[in-house]
């Protein structure tokens, strides 16, 4: 188990991470959201012993990390996929962590076989790619079959089939009551991994919760209808003061009103409805309307009429301004169709 | 807010495998052998220790050339070359091993800068304290592993130059020397001063974390203070350049030293020991307090 308490770091003066507490429980995939340069790595660096907090602790299962007897099979950490000396070869660098807890030899080569990296064990790191060198953090951290696992952007620079294993990796490990803390910003790989989330922005947090509860934050209660008598429909809807949209031909994204009540609007005017769909947010725009005051460098938006990139606050005076949680994934694509996790 | 149900873990296979200091010597010793511009720097500080010890081993047979030509010598004493007796001649074949420290000794110290800065420039640093979160036990392991390198390797090489050398040497010389005189604790003197060049390095380098920075601090120290303090016309300052380490350095590889010598091997050994540990010991204090980043 992980413990965060009122943990702060500051540089100067600025303030990296801002009195934070929250635990990361066993047996629980804990997702680590925020955008650049909230605090997720400095807090990850806190718990590893690698950077001091101001005030505040950062402790795994009760202790600081360099009070651990055996801290590589505590925790394992990839926090920095480049972390390896380039003129060394993988073999050897892991073999330089097993001696230090003296751990088998063997113990390297399954690491080695777990994480696919067995053809270029023995070749120099400066020839790995950016994957190759994820992989080979991953199994530095598991190296010890450590308790705790905490991985900072591990799907990073991965091909589909690795981000799969990380996904599997990490559902396993904590299937075998491991606890796992993962950071990233592929919203929809972490929609799929976390049971938990801890979203943090400009140093503080945000949200701590479940993936369900923090779904629920969207307040988002839109129902899509879809009906050959769209016309009839929505002027039955108006006279409710119901408020809708059109969607496409056939359909109408209502808001605010459960869909129970909508199929039974339909039958009592015998309205066929050939569609009736509770909208679920996505992750993804939970998060982006949570973090949308939270983040420390704003990209400029990116104007499709011209193929000018405007900076924040500028006057995009053509298109308008892209909802930022539309920019990566389209929203059609899990409208309706996806289920709560 | 979520309540979090804990559930207890499957107990990991290697638990019992505790972090040891002796795992941790090991492991750095790995470190350095595994990388392979630690020995190439090795060849090329063995080079320059035979190759120097070559050129001291011609000049020697210079030098004796004079005591044997009348007419040579007439000509070196007009050029401002002093002539040597060859008992002098003799003496300086004894310190043969070590004629290349002057140049080798920073090669040494920079194995060592690069030892421990290269972690932070490639950000192995992150990975070595994570799996060691006892930076002292680190730090002393590193320390450990470059002194026993610097220390076997001076002692070695200075051996080999100094065979090496006598085969240049004329015979008649060559056969004046005496093995049991003081060589091996010559070659001991060598190890010494390249050992303790080993901990200026590491000291420089964890102090800048930087290896062109960490270089360039010893160079100043070895060199470029002792030309400066030599340069000033104040009879403190040239006393005060008897003292610095290069001045050190040479006292502890030099052989036969003259009996009323200002200072003696042991002294010379102290004195450069508290040059090479003040930075071992504030490169000390920058690695245990100062987070990587």
């Amino acid at each position: 188990m992980l413990e965060v308490s009122q943990l702060t770091r500051q540089y100067g003066d600025k303030t990296a991470v801002d009195n934070i507490s929250f635990t990361v429980p066993n047996g629980k995939v804990t997702g680590f959201l925020g955008p650049n340069g909230a605090g997720k790595s400095t807090t990850m660096r806190m718990l590893m012993g690698l950077e001091h907090p101001t005030s505040g602790s950062a402790l795994i299962d009760g202790q600081k990390y360099a009070s651990l007897k055996s801290p590589l099979s505590t925790v394992g950490a990839l926090l920095d996929a480049k972390a390896m000396h380039p003129g060394r070869s993988g073999l050897q660098h892991l073999r330089s962590l097993a001696l230090t807890h003296g751990f088998p030899k063997k113990r390297v080569d399954e690491v080695i076989e777990m994480t696919g990296l067995s053809a270029v064990a023995k070749k120099k790191v400066k020839g790995f790619s950016l994957g190759m060198g994820q992989r080979m953090g991953i199994a530095g951290a598991l190296l010890g079959d450590p308790q705790n696992v905490i991985l900072d952007e591990p799907v990073n620079g991965l091909d589909p089939e690795g981000v799969i294993w990380v996904r599997n990796l990490a559902r396993h490990l904590a299937s075998e009551g491991k606890t796992v803390l993962i950071s990233s910003h592929l919203m929809s790989e972490m929609s799929q991994t976390a049971d938990n989330l801890v979203v943090i922005g400009r140093g503080r947090i945000l949200a701590n919760s479940s993936m369900q509860d923090y779904l629920k934050l969207a307040d988002d209660q839109r129902v899509l209808v879809r009906t050959d008598q769209r016309d009839e429909f929505a002027s039955f809807l108006s006279q409710q003061g119901v408020n809708f949209s059109s969607v496409e031909t056939d359909g109408l994204m209502v808001e605010h009103t459960p869909a129970r009540d909508l199929a039974s609007y339909a039958l009592d005017r015998r309205i066929l409805l050939h569609e009736v769909t509770p909208q679920v947010a996505t992750l993804e725009q939970v998060y982006m309307q949570m973090t949308r005051g939270e983040v420390e460098y704003h990209s400029g938006d990116f104007n499709a009429a011209n193929g000018s990139v405007v900076a924040p606050g500028g006057s995009p005076s053509q298109a308008p301004q892209a909802d930022p949680a539309t920019m990566y994934e389209s929203p059609q694509t899990s409208w309706g169709q996806k289920g709560s996790n | 807010m979520t309540a979090t149900t804990s559930v207890t873990p499957r107990t990991s296979t290697y638990a019992n495998h505790k972090l040891s200091f002796w795992g941790v010597l090991r492991s750095e010793a790995l470190k350095f052998r595994t990388l392979t511009t630690n020995w190439v720097m090795t060849l090329v500080i063995g080079a320059v220790l035979v190759l120097l010890a070559l050129a001291v081993g011609a000049a020697i047979n210079q030098l004796y050339s004079y005591t044997t030509d009348p007419q040579l010598a007439a000509d070196a004493a007009e050029r401002g070359a002093m002539p040597q007796s060859v008992e002098g001649i003799v003496d300086m074949t004894y310190g043969l091993g070590g004629s290349g420290m002057q140049l080798a000794c920073m090669l040494i110290a920079s194995v060592a800068v690069v030892f421990i800065a290269s972690e932070y420039a490639t950000h192995q640093i992150n990975t070595t304290l994570t799996a060691v979160p006892k930076r002292s036990m680190v730090y002393l392991a590193k320390l450990i592993i470059v002194s026993i390198y610097a220390f076997v390797i001076g002692f070695v090489f200075a051996a080999i130059s100094y065979f090496v050398g006598l085969m240049l040497v004329n015979d008649n010389i060559a056969n004046q020397v005496d093995f049991n005189s003081g060589v091996v604790m010559n070659w001991l003197g060598v190890a010494i001063f390249s050992m303790l060049m080993a901990w200026m390095g590491l000291g420089f380098g964890a102090l800048l974390r930087n290896n062109a920075g960490g270089i360039v601090l010893v160079v100043v120290l070895m060199f470029v203070i002792s030309l400066v303090f030599m340069m000033f016309p104040w009879e403190w300052a040239t006393d005060f350049a008897k003292y610095l380490p290069m001045a050190m350095g040479e006292t502890i590889i030099g052989y036969g030293l003259p009996d009323d010598a200002e200072i003696g091997y042991v002294q010379a050994g102290g004195i450069l020991a508290l040059w090479s540990a003040i930075p071992a010991l504030l490169g000390y204090l920058r690695f245990r307090f100062t987070d990587p980043k």
